[in-house]
């Protein structure tokens, strides 16, 4: 997973089960994504449930799930960073499982006034 | 514990960013977890930005290493005990704190009947934090920066010495009468090689300081340098045949060239791990990048 620096990301993901078949996010469960480093406080934390101050949000229920991250919240210096998906299930309380954690790049961009 | 580099930087650097097995991601772990090791011990403390609370002096000859005060300064009252304040000049101006670059000094408090915050702790509650037991480092204890001490700092918030002044001469020699509360090391952006300005203010908003230009990737590129020579080795150790034991790698077992020939052992150890060794240390280049990160100020504290 890729985004680059104070620009406007979009991405569509697609929630396999162990078997490879599509599952969908109940509604009344929450998706989570984290960016940055294990044991720190991430610099991007975003859910399903509501949007960022910025915009950045996720689009559950659906399969594929679909992210926006917005150019304002990727502001965090350029580099390699873990990604971390998670889906609180609320049917069984606050059991957390982790759908996925792979890695996150954020290339470096030109400054300037956005659209010139 | 915070770590120096993201599990992204070592999978992307030894191409494993697809992906991952359990037993690979496992290996990533333990390699990753080991190289940071190496690297903070090699250093002398922890690069990743975090606050500290530590005791000083150490010893009576804290001060050390020729930064003395040989003049003689008076007594200081401890209990019912007179103490002298130069002992034939093993009093300093500057203390040495343990972590660098020193960021911030959050708090720093002088009693001199605290004995490292145990002269007057009743119960020990497991840890040290920032919440003194007791009487020790009690509120009224606490000195005023910019008065009572000062950081040596090279430009706003960054001090890569780790010298605290004393304001009105001499630090205190009484082992454990001063404890320090502050931040030390590197944030996310100066680790990553990228602290500008809106870095330092993503930091900023995560409680980290960030200064414009500092550059830390050094520390970043000898762990990840040391994770891909540990997972090397982790790999030609794998046990990939039962029949044949450990699995050879890929290097020649045999050759042969007219009359000169050579042929390695075979069931055995594999040749890779011979032509290696177990050596998982950290690499030269490591070594090099680390240097000029490296502290000898602890020979102070």
């Amino acid at each position: 997973m890729c985004a680059y620096r104070r620009r406007d990301s979009q991405y569509s993901i697609d929630l396999l089960d162990a078997n490879g078949e599509s599952i969908v996010v109940d509604s009344t469960n929450v998706v989570l994504l984290k960016i940055g480093k294990d044991n720190q406080i991430p610099h991007l934390d975003i859910n399903s449930s509501a949007a960022t101050a910025n915009g950045s949000r996720i689009a559950a229920p659906t399969n594929p799930i679909i992210v926006q991250l917005d150019s304002e919240d990727l502001k965090f210096a350029a580099g390699v960073y873990d990604v971390e998906i998670t889906v609180l299930d609320s049917s069984t309380g606050s059991v957390r499982t982790v759908l996925e954690k792979g890695v996150f790049v954020l290339h470096e961009t030109q400054r300037g006034v956005l659209g010139l | 514990m915070s770590k120096i580099v993201t599990e992204g930087d070592v999978r992307l650097f030894v191409g494993l960013e697809g992906e991952l097995t359990s037993a690979e991601r496992a290996r990533v772990g333990v390699a990753h977890t080991h190289a940071e090791g190496l690297v903070k011990q090699f250093l002398g403390y922890d690069p990743v930005q975090r606050r500290h609370v530590e005791f000083y002096p150490k010893h009576l000859h804290a001060g050390g290493m020729g930064i003395r005060e040989d003049e003689p300064i008076g007594w200081e009252k401890s209990g019912n005990r007179a103490v002298p304040l130069n002992r034939g000049g093993q009093v300093s101006k500057t203390l040495q704190l343990r972590h660098i670059p020193v960021r911030q000094i959050k708090n720093l408090y002088y009693d001199p009947d605290a004995n490292f915050g145990q002269a007057a702790r009743t119960t020990f509650d497991g840890s040290f934090d920032t919440t003194f037991d007791d009487t020790d480092f009690a509120p009224d204890t606490v000195k005023t920066n910019g008065e009572d001490y000062f950081i040596d700092l090279d430009e706003e918030s960054i001090g890569w010495a780790g010298l605290v002044y004393w304001g009105s001469g001499v630090w205190p020699i009484e082992p454990g009468s001063v404890a320090v509360d502050y931040i030390s090391g590197f944030s996310e952006a100066e680790l990553m090689g990228g602290a500008d300005a809106d870095a330092a203010q993503a930091d900023l908003a995560r409680g980290q300081i960030s200064v414009v230009g500092v550059d830390a990737s050094p520390i970043r590129y000898a762990v990840l340098l040391t994770c891909a020579k540990m997972l090397h080795v982790q790999q030609s150790l794998k046990r990939s045949d039962a029949g044949r034991g450990f699995d050879g790698g890929n290097v020649y077992e045999s050759e042969r060239f007219q009359d000169y020939s050579y042929k390695r052992p075979s069931g055995q150890i594999s040749s890779t791990v011979q032509l290696t060794g177990l050596v998982v240390g950290l690499p030269t280049e490591a070594l090099e990048a680390l240097e000029p990160f490296k502290t000898y100020g602890r020979l102070r504290t």
